[in-house]
């Protein structure tokens, strides 16, 4: 299931905070898409989701806007704890 | 009059968007409501009309649209509706030989924190009107929540600023994890520019809100032109009276002098009534030198600011003598400069003169008494005049070049670094 968070128009760090309440319930098959304007959160979201083992790819729109795509990394469970942290 | 039905929608509506605030939803999910319910196509101003904070997908493609905005011209502005001490503003734009409308409305009342506009509706309806304004309730929310964020980020970011500026750095490491934090990469290497802002004197009395908030409107066109025309990676803030922006660049060869000049012809362009100077500190390759090069900064600024240059960018390098002599001990200084200038001073409390001033642009410009009687607005005959008095004065040979060098060292070390704070 593909999960997505609108944070257009939001500046740092909500875009990381929505992400961050999203993936504690983040499932093994689920997707997180999240669609921001604000380029600092280019850089500050897929740092912090990759550093607690999520995979992240991020796509750009044609209208100054990005999707940035975080699931959990295949074969490799996430602690929960970890990600609480 | 609204309907039964009417009304239970709009009850809903309402607690829909309730949900949506709760639920962390973005500005694109509030302005999908007026889509769906208007058919409309929506946009956000910022309050000084002039910077977008949100548009539709469909208007962010067309490329036209940033020419429409800045080259429309306003025909007629009518009341469309007004409801619960809302208005609602039919705008007549003229763009090309066509006619544009929009419906208009401020977001917040007493604060006013954006400008929603709806353009491609139809004919609206009381009905409609009012799903408009439940809805721009709602975005008000939502960008007032959202720059409390803002302000709230940029006070968390105030500490670590105060650090760097003043190298309270114990540990390196630390401080790049905190700017981790604030969004900054302190792990690269950047050349620091310091801005500031400052009002032209013509500036009258209604304007004073501008310059109450030209600061913010300044960071978001530095963000808008560092975003679209630098494309490097860079970190800014605003300290003190003025706006620190460091612009990265691997290695100091790179530094690219045109990109500081783009930042300020935008600037100059952009925003009226106003001068920018900006200067320039050392070339920056670890965190720890941020304090030296933003002090070294701030000096060519008092020194732009005593010479009153305006719209100038001024390299530290660029202050030739000046930048050993802003080192030493102020008390030497005073007791250098006392010993050359004193009898002038006193002569200039005296008489009501600025002959000092005088002296200094007549070695400024290498005693060329054409050249400086131009720079003083003055004939060349008084400038002349000037001279032999000051000469007189002080007791002196000007066309001893030592006596010239020691002259001139004592008016700039009184003039940009003592500032005439000299107990005369």
């Amino acid at each position: 299931m593909i999960i997505n968070i609108d944070c257009i128009g939001d500046p740092c760090p909500i875009p990381l905070i929505k992400a961050e309440k999203k993936l504690l319930k983040l499932g093994v098959s689920d997707q997180i898409c999240l669609e921001t304007d604000h380029n600092c959160a280019l850089n500050i979201v897929p740092e912090w989701a990759r550093n607690k083992g999520f995979k992240v790819e991020i796509e750009e729109t044609p209208y100054l806007e990005w999707k940035i795509y975080i699931k959990r990394e295949q074969k490799k469970e996430v602690d929960e704890e970890v990600v609480l942290k | 009059m609204l309907n039964k039905d009417e009304l239970q929608d709009l009850f809903f509506i309402q607690h829909d968007l309730t949900d949506k605030l709760l639920g962390d939803a973005g500005l694109r999910t509030f302005a999908s409501i007026l889509n769906k319910n208007l058919g409309a196509d929506v946009y956000i101003y910022d309050r000084f009309r002039d910077d977008l904070i949100y548009a539709d997908r469909k208007i962010k493609r067309d490329s036209q649209f940033n020419k429409y905005i800045k080259e429309r011209k306003l025909k007629r502005k009518d009341t469309a509706f007004k409801c619960c001490m809302v208005e609602i503003f039919e705008y007549h734009y003229q763009w090309q030989g066509e006619t544009y409308k929009e419906l208009q409305l401020d977001l917040g009342r007493d604060e006013i924190v954006a400008v929603l506009a709806i353009s491609n509706y139809e004919e609206m309806s009381e009905y409609e009107f009012r799903i408009l304004i439940i809805v721009a309730q709602s975005l008000a929310l939502k960008i007032h929540q959202n720059k409390l964020v803002s302000e709230m980020a940029q006070k968390c970011s105030s500490e670590l600023i105060e650090d760097i500026i003043n190298n309270r750095i114990e540990d390196k490491s630390e401080i790049i994890q905190r700017g981790q934090l604030a969004n900054w990469n302190l792990n690269l290497n950047y050349q620091l520019y310091l801005i500031s802002v400052k009002a032209e004197k013509n500036i009258s009395d209604q304007d004073a809100y501008y310059f109450y908030e030209i600061k913010e409107r300044i960071m978001k066109k530095l963000h808008g032109v560092l975003q679209n025309k630098i494309s490097r990676e860079y970190i800014l803030f605003s300290y003190d009276k003025n706006i620190v922006l460091l612009i990265n660049y691997d290695k100091e060869t790179e530094i690219n002098k045109d990109d500081i000049k783009i930042i300020k012809d935008e600037l100059t362009e952009k925003i009226d009534k106003f001068y920018f100077n900006i200067g320039s500190g050392i070339y920056i390759k670890e965190v720890t030198e941020i304090a030296e090069s933003y002090q070294q900064a701030s000096y060519v600024l008092d020194f732009l600011e005593a010479t009153e240059r305006k719209n100038v960018i001024y390299y530290y390098k660029q202050l030739g003598i000046m930048r050993l002599l802003w080192k030493i001990n102020k008390e030497e200084l005073k007791e250098f400069t006392t010993e050359y200038l004193t009898k002038l001073i006193k002569y200039d409390k005296g008489n009501s003169t600025e002959w000092l001033d005088t002296l200094g642009v007549y070695l400024e410009e290498g005693g060329s008494i054409q050249q400086a009687a131009k720079r003083l607005f003055i004939h060349p005959n008084t400038m002349s005049y000037r001279v032999k008095r000051i000469k007189e004065i002080l007791g002196i040979d000007l066309q001893d070049q030592e006596v010239q060098l020691n002259l001139l060292a004592a008016y700039k070390i009184c003039k940009y670094i003592l500032e005439d704070d000299l107990d005369i």
